[in-house]
């Protein structure tokens, strides 16, 4: 059992002391920073990036994993209690949760919500654990036309099921390759879009752009719409949830846990589609469906744990091929390289602890989470009631302390407020951020093995559809874009990633 | 003429994508076989703008498919911008305590609420817990006063 003992080195490291105690602090400020209204899991990861930079590398992935879990279950405190997602996959969980807390039961939609998302974490986290070795096996098998078609499947997938149009989503993604590719060229030394800026010779450094493409604008909008919070914290009374409760819930828990694993393996698809997608299973097939939006408890369990699930199951890519399906695995991606670490499938080999610490300490995160929040609630909801005046501010002061400590120069703190008024642009004109992010962090991995193919091939293009791997990437991304082009299928995604912000 | 949403990041792609091809084709081109540091940005840069391109042409034709645009409040924008770039001018030589200070009060004209009282609260615990954090807890290497 191969397994086994490759479990016993990841809680071997995760069960370490400092590891555990960074796990703990990693849910625990996650969570903390994570249940702000107005903070999404993207900003709270670049945000706290910095924590981790004087950390060794299993300790800054683990604690980083664990402000992960505690940014998404924040998220969904917030949406239950004020009405407000964080982020778009916990719109759903406002449709009935913020219905239950109404109706004073925030109690038991919390809890379910964590048990929901309990379930879900320990399944993703046992997949990632299985496919893991035989994933990076096949991935290793990978030769550059493979790497360039699966980039290219991710790009596409990712810009295509944003919200938005799919030429403004796969437009953004190319024009983030376009970024990403700022500074040295490795293959021949030269300098490209530089500018003559001597900070860029090594490239636009990673955090900087993801600070100010998310923090600032998210800031600014913030700024632009007055707030409005109403809390429904008074009634917190009984938080267990009834026998009845469990009853109705632990098959949609079930169900959701299987849709949010599919659609987190799914390079771009991600839990906005995972949590919807299992809202509209379990309505479809309740006996009574016209709860549904009034506080059914099944329409909290579904899709909190469909949302716990891919944001599990979404490590799979990132960590086994080095390809990050969402904005928010690309932050992590964009951290592991900090650490000085390539991703890609020979981490799991070169680095075996780092890769089994981390999910042994994903099931500690969860586990983590159900102990902290639940006993933690009076907390939460006095963050709640801190007025955005007070956070915009604390979340510049960590955004430029993060962003000089990287390389100690001010240019990139000046980057960051271009990439910030960049980001309010895409804000303005309704364009995604995050295939952007993708498209930065993937692009010269693309060019490096679009450039190796092409000299394998003598400048043929064949090589990528001779290879059938590569052929099977390339075809799945046309499926992609020709469905989209279906307009009922498009308006189906219109429905489902559907902001109500 | 409408200023949809559509049209104007067209634009902006157009602009981005011709930009890049055209910065990217100073530098060496090469074959397909064997790509110089040119190839691979103009041909990204060409997609990109033939791209932004084909938004303008479908907001021009159809510009009921897209919304208009909402004008920008100016104001955050240029007071979080402001207090970010002081903060980058006076990290290096003024130390962490006066950028800070800096960047909360420039900051704060963002926003339109609170007090001063508020205000000099909120400045000495920023400054206090970040401190506390950055370089006492992870050991940064940053000068507190000049």
């Amino acid at each position: 059992m191969e397994l086994l003992s490759d479990l016993a080195i990841g809680f071997g490291v995760a069960f370490t002391l400092s590891n555990l105690a960074y796990c703990v602090l990693g849910v625990f400020v996650g969570t903390l920073i994570g249940v702000l209204p107005g903070v999404g899991p993207l900003v709270t990861i670049a945000v706290l990036l910095p924590l981790t930079f004087g950390l060794p590398p299993e300790a800054a992935m683990i604690m980083l994993a664990g402000i992960y879990y505690g940014a998404a279950y924040g998220g969904s405190t917030t949406a239950i209690l004020v009405n407000l997602p964080g982020e778009s996959s916990a719109a759903v969980t406002c449709l009935d949760g913020y219905q239950m807390a109404r109706q004073g039961r925030a109690g038991p939609a919390l809890a379910i919500s964590a048990i929901g998302s309990f379930v879900a974490g320990c399944f993703g986290t046992f997949l990632i654990a299985i496919v893991a070795v035989p994933l990076t096996e096949l991935a290793l098998r990978f030769g550059a036309p493979e790497f360039c078609s699966l980039i290219v499947l991710a790009l596409i997938a990712t810009a295509v099921l944003v919200r938005g149009s799919m030429i403004k989503g796969i437009a953004v993604a190319l024009l983030g390759v376009l970024f990403g590719l700022a500074g040295i060229d490795v293959t021949s030394g030269v300098d490209r879009f530089t500018f003559g800026i001597p900070g860029l010779i090594d490239g636009i450094p990673f955090v900087v752009v993801a600070m100010g493409l998310f923090a600032f604008s998210e800031i600014i909008r913030n700024l632009e719409h007055t707030e409005h919070r109403e809390v429904y914290s008074a009634k917190i009374t009984g938080l267990m949830p009834t026998m009845r409760d469990l009853k109705d819930s632990w098959k949609p828990i079930l169900r959701g846990t299987a849709v949010g694993s599919f659609f987190g393996i799914l390079p771009g698809a991600g839990q906005t589609i995972a949590s919807f997608g299992s809202y509209a299973v379990e309505k479809k097939i309740s006996k009574t469906p016209e709860r549904f939006g009034r506080g059914a408890i099944e329409g909290v369990a579904g899709p909190e744990a469909a949302n716990n699930a891919s944001a599990q199951c979404a490590f799979i890519p990132t960590l086994t091929l080095g390809i990050p399906g969402s904005g928010t695995m690309a932050l992590m991606l964009g951290a592991l390289m900090i650490q000085g670490i390539t991703p890609g499938p020979r981490v799991l080999t070169s680095h075996p602890e780092l890769f089994w610490g981390l999910i042994a300490s994903m099931w500690i995160g969860n586990l983590l989470l159900v102990i902290l929040n639940l006993p933690l609630i009076g907390l939460w909801v006095s963050m709640l009631k801190i007025p955005y005046r007070w956070l915009y501010p604390i979340i510049l002061v960590f955004s430029c302390i993060g962003i000089y400590a990287v390389n100690h120069s001010a240019i990139d703190v000046w980057l960051m407020v271009m990439f910030g008024i960049l980001g309010y642009v895409f804000l303005k004109l309704d364009v995604e951020p995050a295939p952007f992010i993708l498209g930065f962090l993937l692009g010269p991995m693309l060019e490096i093995n679009f450039r190796r193919a092409m000299l394998l091939s003598r400048g043929s293009f064949d090589i990528f559809v001779t290879h059938p791997i590569s052929a099977a990437f390339l075809l799945a991304a046309a499926g992609l874009i020709i469905l989209m082009v279906v307009p009922t299928i498009r308006q189906k995604k219109e429905e489902a990633v559907l902001e109500d912000d | 003429m409408r200023l949809t949403k559509d049209l104007l990041s067209g634009v902006m792609f157009l602009a981005f994508g011709i930009g890049a091809a055209t910065v990217a084709y100073g530098y060496q081109f090469g074959t397909p076989a064997r790509m110089g540091s040119g190839f691979f940005p103009v041909v990204i840069g060409v997609i990109v703008a033939i791209m932004g391109f084909a938004l303008v042409v479908r907001a021009l034709v159809r510009p009921e498919s897209s919304e208009p645009v909402e004008l920008p409040q100016f104001r955050p924008v240029f007071f979080i911008g402001l207090a970010i770039v002081v903060f980058g001018l006076l990290i290096e030589d003024a130390g962490l305590l006066a950028s800070l200070a800096a960047l909360i009060i420039l900051a704060r004209f963002a926003g339109r609420e609170g007090g001063s009282l508020e205000l000099a609260i909120m400045i000495i615990t920023l400054i206090a817990i970040a401190v506390a954090i950055f370089v006492y807890g992870l050991n940064l290497r940053m000068k507190l006063v000049p």
